[in-house]
């Protein structure tokens, strides 16, 4: 297992918004995990990537126990994530953004006097060939659209060289045709790359598009797992979620 | 994943290559500098001009060099620091005590002593000062620089106290009558000073600083340490200002406890904030007006001059958020626009500009005017509506003119600040006509220097394409 939640909780100040959640990803697996708003699904993925701490539980990335380190540290076992607010750097231009995490990846940071308009440029542009902003690359990441912004935040996850990329909602926001572009973009890097997916998702065609295993949050605790059918056959599942949308 | 496809009229190498042709010409900047201004004194005392320009100049460098470490904290990893005088102190009084308490130590040692002292103390002070973030840290480190500044003032044995440590030696090169050795000695010292920070904040590591300012959760999620790089800031941005600190000090041959006062700190914000704190020399052109005006308006208003400073900032705070060099460097990103558009907006945002700054200065002058000599406002109101009535035909006709960019027109628009120049000397005239001579020297940097524009011009472009290379 690449991934291994064991029994986690998180509270704040009482409020027990995740209870004794457990999952697993294996590797080159693509996961998902749904749930209504406030199912806690965003808690898991701060949990997980070291922003929370969890409250009980433990943590495990390529069988290392990872509970309590900071995300830094987190980040360069090999893990990448994108945020559900769209997480960059905004005056920076969309080359830049880029470029400070494949400079953090490579541990160049601490070079203070080589001009770093001669470090890294290659990687960094084929970073965002892959992504799809090449054109884009001296534009301020800020102005540009919100799906390209998407899009430049996957690249500097993908910057990290991570073996298990997190992706909390992906598509939040997005109309139906930006969707099923972001989908086929985000499947093709996974799997050109040989990643590992954890992601979350609101559009259920999207989850059942893509994700291998399911898992379906429901006020903070695990309410069933599987492959698309068997969660789609669930009838709890059917009761608390997806009657919802339907 | 591609939204609607944005058309792209111009092409994108028109922007890409200006950039990168920038960056390399700037060290060429620094020994052109350095070239020019080295026979700065010569040429003052050629032309029988006051000596103390010669030490203003020398006095404007070393803030110059402090605003620009300041600037690092603030400007480039966004922590605004309010003690940032507390290492002025600690380097002046490093050098100073070294040189004076113990006979004979070698000048340059002791003055290399004053940035590692700097950083020294900024590791301690950092150490706990970036444990806090916003008003917390801001308020911290000025907590931290007051107890430097009192144990100056307070430790009498050892730093002399209020009466400061005076008679300190320095070789007798650096103290020639006409200051010209001192001002160049400063000039080499601050250059190098200033040519290292502008390395340091293009390296990977200020990259990595700007980041951090930008969004410390996502640097975070990158794989940066967000505190170590923090305090590594404070202690680069510590070891330059204990520099300053030492120049400061060489100048007067004393060190007083007020190098670490905190008026000392609120001025380096305010030059950065005048200048732009987004950009890397705006720190000097703050530092160069705060120090001009001080030297230019005491002598004509000396009882009022804080009274300039302070219109001064109201002006630019809201004519200029980015302050001076943020409005020149400022490029209009919507990069979709064709370059005669380009040139459109920032035209009509040009006049804005100068409509706001030509209504403020002449306001400012007249009412300072009338505070000074009272019973004269009549004619200082009667004379500010004649230069209002009179500077408003000329202006517009001029901007009208430039619309229509012949040959002739750029030619105009490149002597034209000189006359305001000669006015301001010539006159006497406080501060408006400086004011206006920014503004046209903003305006040809900006609309015509650029590449974008020259382009407009129809003037072809010889600069090298340094293309994205093709990605797989």
């Amino acid at each position: 297992m690449l991934l291994r939640v064991e029994k986690v909780t998180k509270s704040f100040d009482g409020f027990v918004a995740v209870q004794d959640v457990e999952i697993t990803v294996a590797q080159g697996q693509m996961a998902c995990i749904i749930g209504p708003n406030g199912a806690g699904k965003s808690t898991i993925f701060n949990l997980i990537t070291g922003h929370l701490q969890p409250t009980r539980g433990k943590i495990f990335f390529r069988d290392q126990d990872i509970t309590g380190l900071p995300p830094y540290t987190i980040c360069q076992l090999g893990m990448g994530r994108s945020f559900q607010r769209t997480n960059i750097f905004p005056r920076l231009s969309v080359f830049d953004n880029v470029q400070v995490a494949v400079l953090a990846h490579r541990k160049k940071t601490l070079n203070f006097f080589t001009p770093s308009k001669k470090l890294v440029q290659d990687e960094t542009y084929a970073l965002l060939a892959q992504v799809g902003l090449a054109d884009e690359a001296q534009s301020i990441s800020g102005m540009l659209s919100y799906g390209f912004q998407k899009q430049l935040e996957l690249g500097i996850a993908l910057a990290s060289e991570p073996a298990l990329l997190l992706l909390d909602e992906p598509t939040a926001g997005m109309s139906p045709q930006e969707t099923a572009n972001a989908i086929a973009l985000i499947a093709k890097i996974v799997r050109e790359r040989g990643l590992t997916l954890l992601f979350t998702e609101h559009d259920m065609d999207v989850v059942f598009s893509i994700a291998e295993k399911i898992t379906v949050l429901h006020q903070g605790q695990v309410l069933a797992e599987g492959t698309a059918t068997e969660v789609r056959g669930n009838p709890e599942v059917q009761r608390v979620y997806l009657g919802e949308t339907a | 994943m591609n939204t609607p496809p944005t058309t792209l009229t111009v092409p994108r190498q028109v922007t890409v290559p200006t950039r990168t042709a920038r960056g390399d010409r700037t060290t060429w900047i620094f020994v052109a500098a350095l070239v020019l201004l080295f026979w700065v004194p010569e040429a003052i005392l050629y032309m029988g001009w006051a000596r103390f320009w010669i030490t203003l100049l020398a006095e404007v460098f070393i803030w110059g060099l402090f605003a620009v470490a300041f600037n690092l904290l603030m400007g480039y990893t966004g922590m605004i620091s309010f003690g940032q005088a507390a290492y002025l102190g600690i380097g002046g009084y490093t050098t100073g005590l070294l040189l004076k308490k113990i006979s004979g130590f070698p000048f340059a040692l002791g003055l290399i002593a004053a940035p590692v002292s700097g950083a020294l103390a900024a590791l301690i002070i950092g150490y706990f000062c970036i444990r806090l973030t916003h008003t917390y840290f801001a308020m911290l480190t000025l907590a931290f620089s007051m107890i430097v500044y009192y144990t100056a003032f307070k430790w009498y044995d050892f730093t002399g106290g209020d009466n400061g440590l005076i008679g300190i030696p320095v070789p007798a090169w650096v103290q020639d009558p006409t200051f010209a050795n001192y001002y160049k000695f400063v000039l080499v010292v601050t250059l190098v000073g200033v040519y290292l920070l502008w390395r340091i904040v293009n390296s990977p590591f200020g990259k990595t600083l700007t980041a951090i300012r930008e969004n410390p959760d996502r640097a975070g999620f990158v794989g940066i340490n967000v505190k170590r790089y923090q305090l590594y800031a404070f202690i680069v941005a510590g070891a330059f200002s204990a520099l300053a600190g030492a120049l400061f000090m060489i100048n007067e041959r004393s060190v007083y406890p007020e190098l670490a006062f905190w008026t000392r700190s609120t001025q380096v914000l305010l030059m950065s904030i005048l200048g732009g704190v987004y950009t890397f020399f705006g720190p000097i052109v703050g530092a160069f007006m705060l120090q001009l005006m001080d030297a230019d308006i005491t002598k004509d208003y000396p009882q009022i001059w804080q009274l300039f400073l302070g219109s001064m900032l109201v002006l630019i705070l809201y004519g200029l958020p980015g302050g001076i060099m943020g409005f020149i460097q400022a490029r209009d990103t919507a990069s979709t626009d064709d370059a005669a558009t380009r040139v459109r907006k920032a035209m009509g945002e040009f006049s804005r500009k100068f409509w706001y700054f030509f209504a403020a200065a002449l306001f400012f002058t007249a009412f300072f005017h009338i505070l000074q000599a009272p019973d004269t406002w009549k004619t200082t109101v009667l004379l500010t509506a004649a230069q209002a009535v009179v500077g408003v035909v000329l202006c517009t006709w001029m901007l009208r003119q430039l619309n229509t960019f012949t040959q002739l027109w750029r030619v105009v628009f490149l002597v034209f600040p000189l006359l305001p120049l000669a006015l301001h000397i010539a006159l006497h005239t406080p501060l408006s006509g400086l004011m206006i001579v920014v503004l046209w020297a903003v305006f040809i940097y900006n609309y015509l220097w650029q590449a974008e524009i020259r382009e407009a011009f129809g003037q072809p472009q010889h600069v090298a394409l340094d293309i994205a290379p093709e990605a797989q």
